[in-house]
């Protein structure tokens, strides 16, 4: 078709029918496709573009138009002629145009085949898309279920290492947070007053490589709009100190005041958090709260 | 073929095929093929140039051993091709002009317009005298092989082969030898219109 069209450069055109000469089908083959395309040209039935380009690349010479005069004679003896005799009607569409309302409808009838084939593989895809997202969806929420049940069972580990070790004295300095591996902060809960014995001591075990130490304290009286918290070693050295600290309710609503503190302050040893309150006016009073607990693992 | 004598054509027929039916086959093919070749060069009749191709293909059957007939073939029409652009390119074809002044006005000339319908009345008429010289079967074979448009002339093609019991690649050059045979035909009419026209 390139050859015929006169898209092919001398080079090729010149191989090309060389091996016309030489090979009787393809010239055959070759043939064939130009009268077809004289006879599609002729019907009318080449689109607009395609009936362009043929009259361009094509129709070079007188040679060639003399081949559609040809056709078109061919045409109207083959088929004009024998339609009449069909159908024997005068008032017949000429072949041409019959052939031009035959593509028309042809036409019609492809594009709303295409559009059809459009719309039932956008539903296939959506169907597709649906199902896949749900499929991610379910995938994920088995992922989030095997992730809490490794965390409660890493909570559960550590808790036994805890008691094991006799870190813990009391219930509430419990490290709320297990130490996991790569973990650079733990907590712990303290109640405030003076303990009753010396064994009764928070003892913290605080492991070399965590960063920071969060301790909750509890309040037994939350009437202060903010809080003023100082760490003082046993020997009241104050070594750490913050202000305007809110309290808040922990999971069971007990009011707390949450301390993170830089590991590297503290060393095995005992140590007290003092509390100041400060009332939205008036003084400040000092010493509301203390709790003295002890740091070992350092 | 004006220059080709009887002796020189019965030659180069011998020479394609000792069957003197398939050497008329083969004859037609070979003019076919020079005659496209030349179809695409301006101002020029390609069948004049397949003539004189044919001629000199013939001469040289005479004198020479050819091997290869089909390649000999194109290097013919190739120099011939050469030849003829040479020398067309020495003048200016006055229907260039004519084309080139239909552009400029936008309105095809009157007289042109004459011409063309004329000869379209003369190759009509032409392609009738030839088409009733026909045998019936290859008149409907015509029919049939052009039916339908695009897909659909494809598969009744084949549909048309099985019938005939044959393969669409030789139904296919059969009909082109019909085709070119009719084609030929109208040109031959057409040439002796124009002689009976000058004898006047």
């Amino acid at each position: 078709m390139r050859y015929l069209l006169g898209k092919l450069t001398e080079q090729e055109t010149a191989e090309f029918e060389a091996q016309c000469f030489e090979d009787d089908s393809l010239f055959h083959e070759m043939t064939d496709l130009e009268n077809d395309l004289l006879h599609s040209y002729v019907r009318g039935e080449l689109s607009t573009a395609e009936r362009k380009e043929f009259e361009a690349g094509y129709l070079i010479s007188p040679a060639r138009r003399r081949k559609v005069e040809f056709v078109q004679a061919l045409e109207h003896h083959l088929f004009g002629s024998a339609e009449r005799t069909v159908s024997g009607k005068e008032d017949q569409p000429p072949p041409k145009r019959m052939a031009r309302a035959n593509f028309a409808f042809q036409s019609w009838q492809v594009s709303i085949v295409s559009a059809a084939l459009v719309a039932i593989a956008a539903i296939a895809w959506l169907v597709v898309m649906n199902y896949r997202l749900k499929s991610e969806l379910q995938h994920m929420q088995a992922q989030q279920a095997e992730l809490r049940r490794a965390q409660q069972e890493l909570e559960t580990k550590l808790a036994t290492f805890i008691s094991r070790q006799g870190t813990v004295a009391n219930p509430d300095s419990q490290p709320q947070h297990p130490e996991l591996p790569g973990q650079s902060m733990i907590a712990f809960n303290l109640t405030p007053g003076l303990p009753r014995s010396a064994g009764a001591i928070h003892r913290l075990m605080v492991p070399p490589r965590v960063a920071r130490v969060a301790l909750n304290l509890y309040l037994e009286d939350d009437k202060y709009s903010t809080y003023r918290a100082s760490l003082e070693t046993a020997a009241g050295k104050q070594i750490w100190r913050k202000s305007a600290m809110k309290s808040r309710p922990d999971s069971q609503g007990r009011r707390i005041i949450s301390c993170e503190i830089p590991s590297g302050i503290l060393s095995s040893g005992d140590y007290v958090i003092k509390l100041d309150g400060i009332p939205g006016s008036g003084e400040v009073e000092k010493d509301i709260a203390a709790y003295r607990f002890a740091v070992a693992g350092r | 073929m004006a220059n080709l004598s009887t002796e020189r054509f019965l030659g180069l027929l011998s020479w394609l095929d000792s069957d003197r039916s398939k050497a008329a086959e083969k004859y037609v093919l070979l003019r076919h093929k020079l005659v496209r070749a030349f179809e695409r060069l301006p101002y020029s009749d390609p069948d004049d140039l397949a003539d004189q191709a044919i001629d000199r293909i013939a001469k040289r059957l005479e004198g020479e051993t050819i091997h290869n007939l089909n390649s000999f073939a194109y290097a013919v029409a190739m120099k011939i091709s050469l030849e003829t652009r040479r020398t067309s390119a020495r003048f200016v074809s006055i229907d260039a002009d004519v084309d080139s002044e239909e552009r400029l006005v936008g309105e095809r000339d009157p007289e042109n317009r004459i011409i063309d319908s004329m000869r379209n009345a003369k190759t009509a008429h032409c392609l009738g005298t030839c088409l009733q010289r026909l045998a019936a079967g290859d008149h409907k074979l015509l029919l049939e092989y052009y039916k339908g448009e695009k897909q659909a002339r494809i598969l009744h093609r084949q549909e048309l082969a099985q019938k005939r019991a044959t393969t669409v690649a030789r139904l296919r050059s059969e009909v082109n030898l019909l085709r070119e045979k009719l084609r030929n035909c109208v040109n031959r009419c057409l040439r002796s219109n124009v002689k009976a026209v000058r004898r006047v």
